[in-house]
C-alpha cells in the first residue's frame, strides 16, 4: 500500500500543514491586538514605511498616508517593524497614540495622534487573494485524494499548495507584528517554489512533454532528469543573489525583486509551452478538449498577473492593477475544475449532485424572480395598478405558474451538460437489464454480462462464476482468472450485507479472519480483479460477477455502484430463470430415462410365477421411486420339477439402486445356470457382488418347494424374516439360520439353506423391509406387529394374490399418501389344501 | 540504615543545590546592580538625577544627586555627576572633585570604576587616558551606554563632526531613546548645514521627550536660525511652558523677537527669565546684557549698546563680544575694539591645540572683526575678503555660532552689493535664502547704503 502511494502521504502531510499555516495566518488577524490601520511596505525593512492604510482607521484618521515614514510611536523611536509592534501592544484598544511621521509629501516629521482599533481582516483584494488560495488548495487536494498514486496529481497539488501560501500569506497585508514576518517570509518562499512547480507540473500535465518525440524525447527526459535540481534551485539562488545587492526597495515587487518575477515568467511561459506542446499530439478528443481548456484558462488567467505585475508594478495598489492582475487568477482552478468535470481530466471521474445542482437552480430562479417582483414595483409604484388590491394576488399567481416551468426549462439544459455521461450510462444499463430478461437461454446472458458490462463502464474485463455446491466455477471471462474459487460462508454472508458489490479492498479484514477468503481474495487479486458482485435470488445463490478496475485505474464511482447493483439484480433473476429452465430440461430427460429404466426393470420380473405342482404364489413389488432396488424372479430348482423364487432387496435407491438391482438379477441368474443349490448360489453371488464393491450388498431371500412335497426350502440373507400363516390363522415367523448377512456386505459367507413343512392351507409370505419401513403421515413405522396383525386378518382360503393385495391395502391405508422411501416387495405362496402333509422345518 | 543515609544524602544535595542557587542569583544581583550604593532611596534619588542630567534640567538635578549624598555620603556615582554638572568654579563642585580624586575604588563595579577613573582623567587632562579606558571599557561591554557616550562625547568636544556623528548614530541604534544623543546628531547636523535632518533629528528628540524643555529649545533655535520665527518663538515658549526656569528658552525667545524686529517682546522676555533665581548664571555671564545691547542696536541706539557694554557687560562677557567690537569701533573706542580682538587672539591661540575647530572658529570671527573694521575704514575690498574668510572658518554649530555666520554673511551680501559684484552678491543672497530667507530683508542698521559702517549713534 505504501509503496504504491508513494510520496503522496508526505504530501498530503505538506499540504495539511500549508493549510494549517494559511489557516493560522487568517486567524491571527483576528487576535484582539491593537492595530493602527498600517499596512507596511515589506521591502523597506527596517524602515517603517508605510504601503497603504485602511480607510477609516485610526491612521487614516490621523493623516498618515502612503508613503510616509513612521518613524516613532508611542514615544519611542523605532528600530523597525519588529520593535514598532511591541511598542504598539502595550497599548490598548481605544488609546490614543502618538505617532512621529516623516510625510513623503513635504519630507517634514510631524506628530500624530492615532487611535489604535482593532485589526481589520484584510480589503476586499485580500479576502479574494486567500478564496483564490484556498480554491486552489481545495482543488489540488481533490485531484490528490481521487489520484493519490499518479505523479502528475502529485505535482499539482504540490503547485496548489504553493498559491496557497502565495496568495494568502504573501498577499497578507502586513503590519508590525512578528507573526507577520514570518507569514510573509512563507510566503516568499512560496512564491520562490512557485515557479519550478509550476513548469514540473506542466511538464508532465497530462502526460510528460517528451512522449511521443522519439529520440528528442528521449534527450528531453534525460535532460530533465539531470537538470531536475537545478531548475528547482534556481530561483531560490537568484532571489539570494539579488536581495544581497538589491539596495533596499528599489528593483522590488511586493517584497519580491523583480527579478526574481521575471523568472517566474519565464518558468510560466516554458510550463504553457510545453502544455502547448503536449496537447497537440493528444489522440483523445475528449482529454485534447480538456487540456486545450486548462491552456486557455492558464494563459488567460496567467498572463495578465505577470503583464500587470511585472509592467504596471506601479499601479498595484490601484483597484484597475488588482482587477487585471489579480481577479483572472481564477480562471486557472476553475478551468481545472470544469475540466475535470467534464471531460473527466487527470482521469477523474466527478458526479455532480443533481441535489446541489437544483437548490442553486432555484436559488437562481428565486433570485430571478425577487428581481422581478422588485422590477415590477418599481416599474409600476404609485400607478392604480399597483395599489390595486389584486396586484400581489396576481402577482404571486404569475410566480406559482411560471416558476416550475421555467425551473424546468433551466434544468434541463443543465442536466444535459452535466449529467450526459450519467444519462449515457444509465440508459446503457437499462438497455442490458431488459436485455437481460428477455433472454431465456443462460449463454446469452451470460454473454451479455461478461461482454457488455466492461463496455459500458469502461473496464478492462468481467467475469462470471457460478455456484457448484461450495465453490465457484467460472463460465466466462479471462483464462487468467481461477476456474474454481471457494465460496467461503463469511464471505457469502459479507456480499449479503453488502447488497452483492464490494471491492476487494475492502475485503482485508475479513481476509484476516478467514483464510478461505483470504485465498479466493489473493488469486483474484493477483488477477487483476477489483470489485466482486455476488448474484443471488431470495430463492438461490447464483454465483459471482467479478470485475476489473477501469481504464486509467479510475475507481467506479458511487453512482456506477448503485446502478451496477441493480444490474446484477437483474443479471440474477435473468441467470435463475436460465439455470431454472436448463435444470428442468434436464429433470425431464433424467425422468424420461428412469421411466425407460423402470420399464426395463418391469420387463426383468417375471410375467407369470410357477414353482412346483401344488403351490400358488404371488409376488409384488412396488418401487417408491421410478426405479428401485427389490425384485423378485425364478431360477432353476435343484429339482427340475420345481423353480426356486427369490426376491432381493438392493442397498441404495433409485438409479444406483436400480442398477445394483439389475448386476444382482443378472448374477443370480447366471450363476443359477450352473448352480442350483440356494447356498451355494447364495455364496457365489456373495462373492459376485461384493467384487462390484462400493459397499453394495443386496437382501435377498429364496423359496424353493422343490425334491419333497409339502416341504419348502428357503435361504434368507438380510431380508426379515418370511411369515407363515397356518390354517387355522395363527401367524408365525419362520426360523431362520444362524448366518443371514445380506449378500455383497462381507467377502466370504455361507448361507444355510432351511426346509420348511408347509400344511395345506397355510401361506408363507416373503417380504422386503420395506413393508414395516413404511411410515404413516406422523412418521410412524408399520412396523412388525401391524404386520403380523394384517397377515392374520387375511381371511381363511385367501391365496397368495389375496395376501398381497390385502397386505398392499393396509399398507396404503397405513401410509396415507405420505410419500415412501423404500421399494415394497411382497412374496407369497400357499399350498394346495389338497397336498399331503408335510413336518416341521428341517436342514 | 543504607536508607537512611540515602535520604541525608538526597536532602543535603537538595539544600546545597538551592543554596548554590542563591548564591548565584544574589552574585548575579550583585553584578547586576547598576550603581553601587547601600540606601535604595539614595539609589532612587540619583536615578532621578540623571534623568534630569539627561533632560539638561540642572538645578533639578543637582537637587536630586545632593539629596542622594545627604542619603548616602558614599555614593561615588552621585559625587561624580553632581561634580560633572556643576559649574567648576564652584567650591562644592571643587570640593567634589578632591573627593574623587582620592576615592576608593573598591567595592565599586566596572562602570562606576570607569566613570571614576576617566574622570580623574579628564580632570587631569589627560585626554588619551580617557580615551584608552574608554575602548577597555568598550572591548568588555561593547554596548555599554556610559563608555559609548563619553566617547561619543569626546568627538563632540573635539568637534570632529564626523566621528561624533558616527558614534552616535550607533548609539541611537543601540539605545534609540537616548535623547542626549539625538540632541547632538541634531546640533551635528546643523554644524554641517544639514538643517532638514537636524530639525528631523530635534523633532524626534521632542517627540521622544515633549515632556522636556531641552528638545523645545533645541528645535527652536534651529528654527530661528531657520528664520522661522513664529514657530522658533513657539518653541520656546513651549519650552518655558514645560519648564519655568529653563533659562537658555528666554534668551533664545529675546534673541527671535530681536530677529523679529520687536525689541519690546525681547526685553519682556529677558525680565521674564530675570524672574527665576535659578537663571542668575546669565546675568552672571553677560549674556542678559549682550542681549538688552543687542536690543538697543537693533533700535539704531549705538550709543545705548555702548552703556551697556561700558556698564560690565564687557567684562562679565569676559572682554569679548562682537558686539561691543562694533559699536566700540562706531563709536571710536578703537582701544576697546583692538582689546577684544586681542582677547580673540588670545582665546584662539589657547584653543588651537586642545579645541582646533573652536579655534577655527575664533578665526572667523577675528576675520569677521577685521572685515567690520574695514568696513568702518571703508575699505570694501578688504571687508569682503574678510568676510569670505570668516564665511569659511565659520560653522553653523549651536545657534550662536550660526547665527554669527549668517550675521557674517550678511555682512558679505551687503559688501559684494556694495562693491557692484552682482553675481558673487546673488550666489551670496542665494546662499542665504536657502537658509534664512528673512535675512534678506534684514538691515544692518549701522551700516550705510555705501557699505560702510556709519560713525556715532
Amino acid at each position: 500500500m505504501r509503496s504504491s502511494l508513494g510520496p503522496t502521504p508526505f504530501l498530503m502531510a505538506f499540504g495539511l500543514v500549508a493549510l494549517g499555516l494559511a489557516g493560522l495566518s487568517i486567524a491571527d488577524m483576528f487576535v484582539p491586538r491593537p492595530y493602527d490601520g498600517v499596512v507596511l511596505e515589506v521591502s523597506a525593512e527596517p524602515k517603517v514605511m508605510v504601503d497603504e492604510v485602511f480607510p477609516g482607521s485610526g491612521a487614516d484618521r490621523a493623516g498618515i498616508r502612503r508613503g510616509d515614514e513612521i518613524l516613532g510611536i508611542g514615544r519611542q523611536a523605532l528600530r523597525g517593524p519588529a520593535h514598532a509592534a511591541r511598542v504598539l501592544n502595550r497599548f490598548r484598544v481605544g488609546d490614543e497614540v502618538p505617532y512621529l511621521v516623516k510625510s513623503r509629501i513635504d519630507g517634514a516629521l510631524h506628530d500624530r495622534w492615532v487611535r489604535v482599533g482593532l485589526r481589520q481582516v484584510g480589503d476586499g483584494a485580500y479576502l479574494y487573494a486567500c478564496t483564490l488560495g484556498f480554491s486552489f488548495f481545495f482543488l489540488g487536494a481533490f485531484v490528490l485524494v481521487r489520484q493519490p498514486t499518479q505523479r502528475t496529481s502529485r505535482a499539482f497539488f504540490v503547485l496548489c499548495c504553493l498559491f496557497l501560501l502565495f496568495l494568502v500569506c504573501r498577499m497578507r497585508p502586513p503590519s508590525y507584528s512578528g507573526v507577520d514576518s514570518v507569514v510573509l517570509g512563507l510566503g516568499t518562499f512560496a512564491f520562490l517554489l512557485l515557479p519550478p512547480a509550476f513548469l514540473h507540473f506542466y511538464v508532465l500535465f497530462p502526460r510528460p512533454v517528451w512522449e511521443g518525440l522519439g529520440a528528442f524525447g528521449e534527450r528531453l527526459a534525460v535532460s530533465w532528469q539531470r537538470l531536475r535540481w537545478a531548475i528547482f534551485l534556481l530561483p531560490l539562488a537568484l532571489w539570494l543573489a539579488l536581495r544581497s545587492v538589491a539596495e533596499e526597495t528599489a528593483g522590488w515587487i511586493a517584497g519580491v525583486p523583480t527579478g526574481s518575477w521575471w523568472l517566474l515568467a519565464l518558468y510560466m511561459g516554458a510550463g504553457l509551452a510545453a502544455l502547448a506542446t503536449t496537447s497537440r499530439r493528444l489522440a483523445e478528443i475528449r482529454e485534447r478538449r480538456g487540456v486545450f481548456l486548462v491552456l486557455v484558462g492558464s494563459v488567460l488567467g496567467l498572463a495578465p498577473f505577470l503583464i500587470a505585475t511585472l509592467l504596471f508594478a506601479e499601479h498595484r495598489h490601484s483597484p484597475t492593477f488588482f482587477f487585471l492582475g489579480i481577479m483572472p487568477l481564477i480562471l486557472v482552478p476553475v478551468t481545472f475544475t470544469y475540466a475535470i468535470v467534464r471531460f473527466q481530466l487527470l482521469d477523474i471521474r466527478v458526479i455532480l449532485q443533481r441535489s446541489l445542482l437544483y437548490t442553486v437552480t432555484t436559488a437562481l430562479i428565486t433570485g430571478l424572480y425577487a428581481g422581478g417582483i422588485a422590477t415590477f414595483n418599481a416599474l409600476f409604484r404609485g400607478t392604480a395598478l399597483a395599489s390595486s388590491g389584486y396586484f400581489p394576488f396576481v402577482l404571486a399567481l404569475a410566480i406559482v405558474l411560471l416558476f416550475e416551468p421555467l425551473r424546468r426549462g433551466i434544468q434541463k439544459p443543465i442536466d444535459a451538460f452535466f449529467f450526459a455521461g450519467r444519462s449515457k450510462l444509465q440508459e446503457a444499463m437499462m438497455e442490458m437489464g431488459e436485455a437481460l430478461t428477455a433472454q431465456t437461454d443462460l449463454q446469452p446472458v451470460v454473454e451479455e454480462l461478461v461482454g457488455r458490462i466492461p463496455e459500458i463502464l469502461g473496464l478492462r474485463f468481467a467475469a462470471l462464476y457460478l455456484r457448484r455446491g461450495s465453490v465457484v466455477v467460472r463460465v466466462a471471462g479471462p483464462e487468467e482468472l481461477p476456474d474454481e474459487l471457494e465460496v467461503a460462508p463469511a464471505l457469502e454472508r459479507h456480499l449479503e450485507r453488502r447488497s452483492g458489490l464490494t471491492r476487494l479492498d475492502k475485503l482485508g479484514a475479513l481476509a484476516l479472519r478467514s483464510p478461505a477468503v483470504a485465498r479466493s481474495l489473493e488469486c483474484l487479486s493477483s488477477a487483476g480483479v477489483e470489485v466482486l458482485g455476488d448474484l443471488a435470488t431470495p430463492r438461490r445463490a447464483i454465483g459471482w460477477v467479478v470485475l476489473s478496475g477501469k481504464e486509467g485505474q479510475i475507481p467506479l464511482d458511487r453512482e456506477e455502484g448503485v446502478l451496477l447493483q441493480g444490474l446484477l439484480r437483474q443479471a440474477a433473476l435473468a441467470l435463475e430463470t436460465s439455470l431454472l429452465l436448463e435444470e428442468r430440461t434436464q429433470q425431464a430427460e433424467l425422468e424420461r430415462e428412469m421411466e425407460i429404466a423402470a420399464a426395463i426393470q418391469a420387463q426383468l420380473l417375471p410375467d407369470a410365477l410357477e414353482v412346483a405342482a401344488g403351490w400358488d404364489v404371488a409376488a409384488v413389488c412396488r418401487p417408491a421411486q421410478i426405479v428401485g432396488g427389490d425384485f423378485y424372479a425364478q431360477l432353476p430348482a435343484p429339482d427340475s420339477s420345481a423353480r426356486a423364487l427369490v426376491y432381493g432387496d438392493v442397498s441404495g435407491k433409485s438409479v444406483s439402486g436400480a442398477l445394483m438391482m439389475m448386476a444382482a438379477h443378472e448374477a443370480l441368474h447366471a450363476l443359477a445356470l450352473t448352480e442350483s443349490r440356494a447356498g451355494r448360489l447364495f455364496q457365489l453371488a456373495n462373492q459376485r457382488v461384493h467384487s462390484i464393491g462400493r459397499r453394495r450388498f443386496v437382501a435377498l431371500g429364496y423359496f424353493c418347494p422343490c425334491e419333497k412335497p409339502g416341504k419348502l426350502r428357503y435361504v434368507v440373507a438380510g431380508q426379515p424374516p418370511p411369515l407363515l400363516r397356518t390354517p387355522d390363522g395363527e401367524v408365525v415367523e419362520l426360523e431362520l439360520a444362524r448366518h443371514r448377512i445380506p449378500i455383497g456386505a462381507l467377502p466370504d459367507g455361507e448361507y444355510e439353506e432351511l426346509e420348511l413343512d408347509v400344511p395345506p392351507g397355510s401361506l408363507v409370505l416373503g417380504y422386503s423391509d420395506g413393508v414395516t419401513d413404511t411410515r404413516a403421515p406422523d412418521g410412524e413405522f408399520f412396523g412388525f406387529e401391524r404386520l403380523h396383525e394384517v397377515v392374520r386378518s387375511v381371511p381363511l382360503g385367501a391365496g397368495p394374490r389375496e395376501l398381497n393385495e390385502h397386505l398392499l391395502a393396509a399398507l396404503d391405508e397405513f401410509a396415507g399418501g405420505a410419500a415412501q422411501y423404500d421399494d415394497v416387495t411382497l412374496v407369497a405362496l400357499s399350498r394346495d389344501a389338497a397336498s399331503p402333509p408335510s413336518q416341521g422345518v428341517s436342514r | 540504615m543504607i536508607k537512611r543515609v540515602l535520604l541525608g544524602l538526597f536532602a543535603l544535595g537538595v539544600i546545597g543545590t538551592v543554596a548554590a542557587l542563591c548564591g548565584v542569583w544574589w552574585w548575579q544581583q550583585g553584578q547586576d546592580q547598576e550603581w553601587t550604593t547601600r540606601s535604595p532611596a539614595a539609589l532612587e534619588e540619583f536615578e532621578k538625577g540623571l534623568d534630569n542630567v539627561d533632560k539638561i534640567y540642572v538645578v533639578d538635578a543637582s537637587r536630586h544627586l545632593e539629596r542622594a549624598l545627604e542619603l548616602d555620603p558614599d555614593f561615588v556615582a552621585a559625587k561624580l555627576f553632581l561634580a560633572r554638572i556643576l559649574p567648576g568654579d564652584w567650591d562644592q563642585s571643587r570640593r567634589l572633585r578632591e573627593e574623587l580624586a582620592s576615592v576608593s575604588l573598591e567595592g565599586l563595579n566596572d562602570r562606576e570604576v570607569y566613570l571614576v577613573e576617566s574622570f580623574r582623567a579628564g580632570l587631569e587632562g589627560d585626554t588619551e587616558r580617557v580615551v584608552r579606558l574608554t575602548d577597555e571599557v568598550l572591548a568588555k561591554h561593547p554596548e555599554d551606554r556610559w563608555a559609548m557616550t563619553r566617547r561619543c562625547d569626546l568627538a563632540w568636544a573635539d568637534e570632529d563632526w564626523d566621528t561624533a556623528d558616527a558614534c552616535y548614530s550607533h548609539l541611537l541604534k543601540l539605545h534609540p531613546n537616548f535623547v542626549a544623543a539625538q540632541n547632538r546628531l541634531g546640533y551635528i547636523a546643523m554644524a554641517r548645514g544639514r538643517f532638514d535632518q537636524s530639525e528631523e533629528r530635534f523633532k524626534t528628540y521632542r517627540y521622544i521627550a515633549p515632556d522636556q524643555a531641552n528638545p523645545h529649545d533645541s528645535l527652536g533655535q534651529l528654527l530661528a536660525v531657520r528664520g522661522r520665527y513664529d514657530e522658533a518663538e513657539a518653541s520656546f515658549e513651549e519650552a518655558i511652558r514645560v519648564k519655568d526656569d529653563f533659562c537658555a528658552a528666554y534668551l533664545h525667545l529675546a534673541q527671535v523677537h530681536v530677529d523679529m524686529g520687536r525689541p519690546g517682546e525681547a526685553g519682556k522676555a529677558l525680565d521674564r527669565l530675570s524672574e527665576h533665581g535659578a537663571c542668575q548664571w546669565a546675568h552672571a555671564n553677560g549674556q542678559v546684557c549682550a542681549t538688552r545691547a543687542w536690543i538697543a542696536w537693533t533700535k539704531g541706539d549705538v550709543e545705548g549698546a555702548w552703556r551697556i557694554f561700558d556698564d560690565g557687560c564687557l567684562k562679565r562677557r569676559r572682554g569679548a563680544d562682537l558686539l561691543a567690537h562694533r559699536v566700540a569701533l562706531s563709536l571710536g573706542h578703537g582701544d576697546v575694539a583692538a582689546a577684544i580682538e586681542e582677547k580673540l587672539v588670545e582665546h584662539t591661540a589657547s584653543s588651537r591645540e586642545k579645541k582646533p575647530a573652536t579655534a577655527r572658529f575664533y578665526e572667523g570671527v577675528l576675520a569677521h572683526l577685521a572685515g567690520v573694521r574695514a568696513l568702518k575704514d571703508g575699505d570694501l575690498e578688504a571687508a569682503r575678503a574678510s568676510f569670505a574668510e570668516a564665511d569659511e572658518a565659520m560653522a553653523y554649530w549651536g545657534p550662536e555660532r550660526a547665527g554669527l555666520k549668517l550675521f557674517n554673511l550678511k555682512h558679505l551680501q551687503v559688501t559684494t552689493a556694495a562693491l557692484g559684484l552682482t553675481e558673487e552678491t546673488q550666489a551670496v543672497e542665494e546662499r542665504i535664502r536657502e537658509i534664512n530667507p528673512a535675512l534678506l530683508d534684514w538691515q544692518l542698521t549701522d551700516v550705510g547704503d555705501d557699505g560702510v559702517l556709519a560713525a556715532g549713534g
